[in-house]
């Protein structure tokens, strides 16, 4: 892929052609490992989001260096895309109900915006407070949560051992759970 | 925050907080409360940190809120975009609102824009696919092909293009319609109704295919049917349109949008990736009309299965025929998302038996037809499978039970070249075969018989042939291969009681059952029919001794499996002697002889021979069958064993590696030869620390293992046994605690009570109980161990000291220092008898130091201690945990005498840090 991208880089039209697919499938199957939860459904929803991220990139003619690179761009593409749709809602809901009671209807059908206790909104946030402490773990973490990389592909991509990478991972999910629950209560991750 | 949110001072303390933290996550309970208090001592904050941290800390389970939060979040920010485009225009319509959601995108309700017609259409806006450049002239192309169908059964294209965003979009005519099953439930048509019904459907899909388009998702979703009664197809050839050409590059997309189609009706063809053709919609016909007529899918697994197990099911097994199915749900009821056969039934107006009876015979011959795996196999054109069905409702013989009984012996044979039902496949068909053979000398002799009696008997056979089948599927016989080994046991005895045969035949058939029985693993039964056959080879002709040599090959596979390596080495070297006559040392035969030689020669711990056989059994390999050569692989697999005694674990995962990527590309998912090495490859990996990476390989090998040989096998006790370890290194006590019991309780049920091998899960499951605390629990486990061993080991067995080291150690954790130091001494002292590696012996005998303090025995307890600890800190291969555990003993013996001089001296003296194999490793044991 990386041989594509560069390709692509260097003027060769027909490589983005041949190159498109394949990033896309790389995208979607990243996000997929979000679904670890195996609702059907869930994969299908997160193609378009992807998508989406996916289009973004193609269109903001970055440069791609590597497939570190790559990977990093689409993290933070990813992020901004879910984190701008949760602040958007979010401030519908505070402003008022601007159209009518049918989307307060539709809302409920919908179903909240979390799942368990924390929202992206929360995640975000604290990984900004992250970024404060520790720039580079906050890097890993966006990689990881956002990306969708795993241990093994996050120890190759940032040449680290995937020991240390579990280690400073498992650190800092811990430091976001606890930046996040301040006042609530002190329950672990349920595995 | 903290006070130091910036500069060096936090990247010192964050360091430091990764340091504890990572430490501290490694014991548990009050040793953790010791750990923390001890560490942070002065630095209250610290402390506080570093409490909350542990109180949120998950372990290294991957899945928590953080993860459920943005899987959340990417639900709600892809719904509502669908739901933000209700009110655009696009084309001529307006999108008002949103009908439901599909595998590849959203469809909306639509109407005319300038609402010059009231006409309601679906607009289908594609999720995927951006179309540039070649692609979109393509599904410009498809359009206009899919426009021009023009049908009473077909909902119309109306027109397509882009969003702004550039996602595809399709307009089709809005049917107001039922499902197809639902309306015939509905409706409660009978199997008459209903086979009308589906020959409208095949008119409208024949019409499709002449005009050379493909629908490729059929199924009752896709089949509405309008309050007039008449079917109408939607998304005809939809799936193709997106598509949208066979370029390279949109490989990858085809695939992707294959898989989201819904895979209860996907072909074999479609969900392996090959070409789709009219084939593969008379399959999906095939598929509705099993749905259509017995209310059952041909193909369940439970719902927790995965879609990778139901694409295997759909590819490798072969489905009831639909009079058995319902047979089956009538007599044991529904199974797991599976309609109430009653209501079934009910719905046809027919009682259950009754409906099984119409089913019999044509009806399952013509949708058995349809749905055979390959292509080439089911009806040429939806045509045929119509003018079948027509055949039936009017009482015509139908073609479909012509040759199918032959098909599905074959298939059968095919699908079980390997797996549980091996044996019985090749017994099977040898009968088949039998049966075949004497019904065609019945036919010619009895030629004035009437051609109803000939038909008759004909069909006799084909049904008994299907039974067999039938009851030797794995779904009937719930995974027990049992009643498989009593037909090849019987089969077995009447070929080798049977002199009248050809003796050439007669040896055919002796090795094909000793191979059989090989495959499941029964090599003890195996050995007498390799010797017969062997005999009987000696007397016939065979030119180029490869016969021969074939024959003592297998030989000795059996007799090294039972661990004969004497004579299995002796077999093989007569096969050497006969190659080397003939000048066949360029041939696979003699590949393979390498091979085994190399594996009883690997079996005796003659390493260094067994390397060079392996290698120059893969060259051999290389040279004849290209480098995709699965005996190349097997060859590279035990290499890889050698590398791991060797413990060069690098060169081991190459070799492994390299063998998993050639069995990936010859061999069928599922096949013992992938499977066996994907676990290997978690060997190798655990043994480099990489749990996390291993515990997957695992997790499919058992699933792989257990389907393949049965739950009560010991090669899913072992896998199992691997899998405790792993979670117990992963630090999930309780997950491995569980793997261990299912081990033990595997090899009870297969070896029985009083094994060695019983005897050392047991011995595994007192490590995990004791990591646990349940201390108790733990001694009456190694103790039972060793009454085991006691019986079926020599006193001086690795096994007996690595029981007794365990029951020591939990001796002491009860508090019983004296019977803690009977059984230490015994254990260390057995080591060294054993040759065991010099780190065991000091794991020993530093428990023994402990035993000895604690009894007040200070001078010895000292040497021990010491002793045993320099030992472990200077060797990079002990366990590491072993050393940790020492360093405590020692640094808690002088701590508590207030020598801290003489454990700083020790501490000096061993602080060579052991060359370590790689900096994974090295960094883990610098942690301690």
């Amino acid at each position: 892929m990386t041989r594509l991208l560069s390709a692509w880089q260097s003027g060769d039209a027909h490589a983005l052609e041949r190159l498109t697919p394949l990033i896309y499938e790389e995208l979607r199957n990243r996000a997929r490992r979000y679904m670890k939860r195996e609702r059907p459904g869930h994969t299908l929803q997160a193609t378009a989001v992807v998508h989406e991220a996916f289009v973004k990139l193609v269109e903001m003619n970055v440069s791609w260096q590597d497939r570190a690179h790559f990977f990093a761009v689409a993290a933070r593409q990813m992020r901004r895309i879910l984190v701008d749709h949760a602040k958007n809602r979010f401030r519908e809901k505070r402003g008022g109900n601007t159209t009518g009671s049918l989307d307060e209807l539709d809302a409920l059908d919908l179903g909240p915006a979390t799942a368990g206790e924390i929202d992206v909104l929360e995640v975000d946030e604290a990984l900004d407070r992250l970024a404060d402490k520790n720039p580079r773990l906050a890097e890993m973490v966006e990689l990881h949560y956002f990306g969708g990389l795993t241990y093994q592909e996050l120890s190759e991509t940032l040449k680290v051992s995937e020991a240390t990478v579990d280690r400073e991972i498992r650190l800092a999910k811990a430091w976001m759970l606890k930046e996040i629950r301040p006042l609530r209560s002190r329950e672990p991750e349920a595995s | 925050m903290t006070a130091d949110s910036t500069g060096k001072g936090s990247n010192d303390r964050w360091e430091r907080l990764q340091q504890l933290f990572s430490r501290a996550v490694e014991v548990s309970g009050p040793e953790r409360k010791a750990f923390v208090e001890a560490e942070t001592a002065g630095d209250p904050e610290l402390r506080t940190e570093l409490l909350e941290l542990l109180a949120c800390d998950n372990g290294s389970a991957r899945t928590g809120p953080l993860t459920l939060a943005l899987g959340a979040a990417l639900d709600t920010t892809t719904r509502d975009r669908r739901k933000a485009l209700v009110g655009r225009v696009l084309g001529n319509y307006k999108l008002v609102s949103v009908l439901g959601h599909g595998g590849t995108g959203t469809v909306y309700l639509g109407e005319r824009a300038d609402r010059q017609y009231s006409a309601q259409v679906a607009v289908k806006i594609v999720d995927n696919g951006t179309m540039q450049g070649e692609l979109g002239l393509r599904f410009r192309a498809e359009r206009q092909i899919l426009a021009s169908l023009n049908h009473a059964n077909i909902a119309r294209l109306i027109d397509a293009g882009e969003t702004e965003e550039g996602n595809p979009y399709l307009v089709m005519e809005y049917v107001h319609g039922e499902p197809l099953d639902r309306y015939c439930d509905r409706q409660q048509l009978g199997l008459r109704e209903r086979l009308q019904l589906f020959l409208d459907i095949c008119g409208a899909v024949q019409y499709a295919h002449q005009n050379l388009v493909v629908h490729r998702d059929l199924k009752p979703a896709n089949i509405l049917v309008t309050a007039e009664g008449a079917p109408k197809l939607l998304d005809f050839g939809i799936a193709k349109l997106l598509d949208a050409g066979e370029a390279a590059a949109a490989m990858a997309l085809t695939r992707m949008n294959d898989r989201l189609l819904t895979p209860e009706y996907a072909s074999p063809e479609q969900i392996l990736g090959r070409p789709v053709t009219t084939a593969s919609d008379v399959y999906a016909l095939g598929v509705v009309l099993y749905e259509l007529l017995t209310g059952l899918r041909p193909y369940v697994v439970p719902a927790s299965a995965s879609q990778l197990e139901l694409e295997r099911s759909i590819c490798i097994t072969d489905p009831l025929r639909p009079s058995a199915a319902v047979k089956r749900a009538s007599e044991s009821g529904p199974l797991e998302g599976q309609s109430e056969i009653l209501a079934v039934a009910a719905a046809r107006r027919l009682a259950p038996e009754k409906l099984q009876k119409r089913l019999v015979g044509d009806i399952d011959a013509i949708v058995m037809r349809a749905l055979r795996k390959e292509p080439q196999h089911r009806y040429n054109s939806i045509e045929q499978l119509a003018s079948d069905v027509r055949r039936f409702l009017t009482r015509e013989p139908v073609q479909a039970r012509q040759g199918n009984w032959l098909y599905y012996s074959q298939r059968f044979v095919r699908r079980h070249a390997f797996g549980v039902t091996a044996g019985a496949a090749f017994v099977v068909f040898v009968i088949a075969f039998a049966i075949a053979m004497s019904v065609q000398t019945q036919r010619v002799a009895a030629e004035r018989d009437n051609a109803e009696q000939q038909g008759k008997r004909a069909e006799a056979v084909s049904e008994f042939m299907l039974d067999i089948f039938d009851s030797a599927q794995p779904q009937t016989s719930l995974g027990k291969n049992i009643p498989v080994r009593d037909v090849l046991d019987s089969a077995g005895r009447r070929i080798r009681a049977d002199l009248t045969q050809q003796p050439e035949v007669r040896a055919r058939l002796l090795e094909a059952i000793g191979r059989s029985y090989r495959r499941l693993d029964m090599h003890e039964s195996a050995v007498p029919y390799f010797e017969d056959a062997l005999r009987l080879r000696r007397d016939l002709p065979d030119p180029d001794g490869s016969k021969t040599a074939s024959v003592l090959i297998d030989l000795a596979i059996s007799l090294r499996s039972i661990g004969d390596l004497a004579r299995a080495d002796q077999v093989l070297g007569q096969a050497l002697a006969i190659s080397q006559e003939h000048r066949t040392e360029k041939s696979q035969t003699y590949a393979r002889l390498l091979l085994n030689l190399g594996r009883v020669q690997l079996n005796a711990g003659n390493l260094t021979e067994a390397r060079a056989n392996f290698e120059k059994s893969i060259e051999l390999g290389r040279e004849l069958g290209g480098s995709l050569n699965p005996e190349v692989a097997s060859g590279l697999r035990e290499l890889s064993s050698v590398f791991m005694w060797n413990d060069e674990l690098p060169a081991a995962e190459r070799s492994i590696r390299e063998a998993l990527q050639i069995f990936n590309a010859t061999r069928p998912r599922g096949h013992p030869d992938l499977a066996l090495a994907e676990l290997k490859l978690g060997e190798v990996l655990m043994l480099e620390g990489r749990f996390n990476d291993a515990a997957p390989l695992f997790e499919s090998g058992l699933t792989a293992q257990t389907q393949l040989y049965g739950s009560n096998s010991l090669k899913v006790a072992d896998v199992l046994e691997s899998l405790s370890n792993v979670r117990r290194a992963q630090g999930s006590l309780a997950e491995a605690e569980e793997y261990a019991r299912r081990a033990l309780r595997t090899r009870e049920t297969v070896l029985g009570r009083e094994d060695t091998y019983t005897g050392y899960s047991r011995t595994i499951l007192a490590v995990v109980l004791a990591k646990r605390g349940k201390y108790a629990e733990a001694e009456q486990e190694a103790r039972q161990s060793l009454i085991i061993f006691d019986k079926t080991l020599p006193p001086d067995h690795q096994y007996v000291a690595a029981s007794e080291h365990v029951l020591g150690e939990v001796l002491l954790a009860r508090g019983e220092p004296a019977a803690a130091e009977a059984v230490l001494t015994a254990a260390m002292n057995r080591w060294s008898r054993t040759k065991a590696p010099a780190w065991r012996i000091a794991r020993s005998e530093s428990a023994l130091g402990e035993a000895v303090y604690r009894q007040g025995r200070a001078a010895d307890a000292e040497r021990y201690l010491t002793e045993s600890y320099k030992v472990l800190a200077a060797d990079a291969k002990a366990d590491r945990e072993a050393r940790v555990k020492a360093q405590e003993r020692i640094t808690r013996f002088y701590t508590d005498r207030g020598e801290r001089r003489k454990l700083e001296e020790l501490m000096l003296a061993t602080s060579e840090t052991p060359k370590a194999p790689d900096d994974h490793k090295t960094s883990s044991a610098n942690a301690n």
